[in-house]
């Protein structure tokens, strides 16, 4: 062995300190799970006191509405699920597939939307900015809680590639914020969901990444 | 850990189940000290083996090695005792591979040459502070921001390898890496800016003053 290796692994032992282990990876995703289903349980009942008994959930008769639903929440939980496999090394495979699945139900969501609006009456019904940006903010904002846990996790973590890490995360709490919103939205115009809904995702990603990527980075890099 | 069992030839550890290595890390997660030596002693040949079949260089594999050890060392908290452990080891020895092929990579971009021979004359390797480096050099040393400075004279001065100055920096291999990459592009201009047709100007860097800048002539 050479001196360096040699006095390296000295180095390191005499550095040693305790450390708590990084959660079970499936606690950590319980969590998250938990916190998603508690806000949109309570946007569900306060939508049934508002409507006096009956919740606001006439869109479940819209399949592209629907499908943009069910492609959310896979995005959301493959998202997550990747995201948190991303801080555990030997968790490589899992990670691929959740990102793997958050991707096509994303990319299915969208092929939805754009075939519904080819269908439909197009993009006429679209309010410039008002709505959209009401939807794209409260989705951001949902969002901020998911994010927090998984960062809290990946921090904890080995995140061995970490700007990947950071992408991975964004996507899926995106995701997580914008499956809420459109359970509460109702606005059935496919241009909508595509722009305000599906694209929450990729937006957060592209605003979020450089902040996220670079403090991973920083301390696994 | 009776300290006898952590002194064994690192040949003893070759049958080292994987269970043992769990335990051991489980140990050194509670901070027992003989149990980590132990088990980063059982896992070295192992790493090595696996960074030999991908990396020629012996130097270059020594590295890759010590930078490995270096993220098991920092990511220890992402094991949990209860998962098998060489997935997860060599997951992270698989990673100081592809990063080492990275920056071999991206090498040829970023390299600095610094005149190699205005270093100390360091057969000793290390102990060499900045009282026997040239004027121009030590000067152009001091002129850098701490955290670049720290990098460069880890590196350099000490002649400590990137994975023990990092370990000593508190940064990562790649962070500190990049620090001295920063410093290596600093010093090399502060020198290029000291230096008017191959001669060093007087009183040109901080801290060289008059009489002092005529030995860098390279």
């Amino acid at each position: 062995m050479s001196d360096a290796t040699e006095r390296l692994i000295d180095g390191l032992v005499a550095d040693l300190a305790p450390v708590r282990p990084l959660p079970r990876m499936r606690s950590a995703f319980a969590v998250i799970v938990a916190l998603w289903a508690g806000l949109l349980g309570a946007l569900a009942w306060r939508q049934t006191t508002l409507t006096g008994g009956v919740a606001a959930v006439g869109w479940l008769m819209d399949r592209v509405y629907l499908v943009a639903f069910v492609a959310l929440i896979v995005a959301a939980l493959g998202g997550t699920v990747s995201a948190l496999a991303s801080g555990t090394p030997g968790r490589e495979r899992l990670e691929l597939g959740g990102l793997g699945a958050a991707c096509s139900g994303l990319f299915a969501g969208a092929i939805v939307c754009v075939v519904g609006m080819l269908g439909g009456p197009g993009t006429a019904a679209l309010v410039a900015g008002t709505r959209e940006g009401m939807c794209l903010g409260e989705s951001a904002l949902l969002s901020l809680l998911p994010a927090g846990v998984i960062l809290a996790f990946l921090v904890r973590g080995w995140a061995m590639r970490p700007w990947r890490a950071a992408g991975i995360a964004l996507l899926a709490s995106g995701a997580l914020g914008a499956s809420i919103v459109h359970f509460g939205c109702g606005f059935l115009e496919p241009g909508h969901v595509l722009l305000s809904h599906l694209s929450v995702p990729l937006v957060l990603v592209l605003l979020g990444l450089y902040p996220l990527g670079l403090l991973l980075a920083r301390r696994t890099g | 850990m009776a300290a006898d069992e952590t002194r064994r030839s690192p040949d003893a550890y070759a049958e080292t189940s994987d269970a043992r290595f769990a335990e051991w890390m489980a140990a050194a997660q509670r901070g027992d000290g003989d149990a980590y030596r132990a088990l980063l002693e059982a896992l070295r040949p192992r790493i090595r083996a696996l960074v030999g079949a991908r990396v020629r260089d012996p130097a270059a594999a020594e590295d890759v090695v010590q930078n490995a050890l270096l993220s098991i060392h920092r990511g220890r908290a992402s094991y949990r005792p209860e998962r098998p452990f060489m997935p997860w080891m060599r997951a992270i020895v698989r990673n100081a591979i592809v990063d080492h092929f990275r920056d071999r990579a991206r090498r040829g971009d970023r390299e600095i040459p610094l005149d190699v021979e205005l270093w100390a004359d360091d057969d000793s390797g290390r102990e060499v502070d900045d009282a026997v480096l040239p004027p121009e050099l030590a000067a152009a040393l001091a002129a850098l921001p701490p955290a670049q400075r720290e990098a460069v004279t880890l590196i350099q001065v000490e002649g400590l390898s990137v994975a023990e100055a990092a370990l000593r920096a508190g940064v990562s291999a790649g962070a500190l890496k990049v620090r001295a990459h920063r410093g290596y592009r600093a010093m090399r201009a502060s020198l290029d800016g000291a230096r008017i047709g191959g001669e060093w100007r007087s009183g040109a860097l901080p801290g060289a003053g008059p009489g002092q800048g005529g030995r860098g002539t390279r």
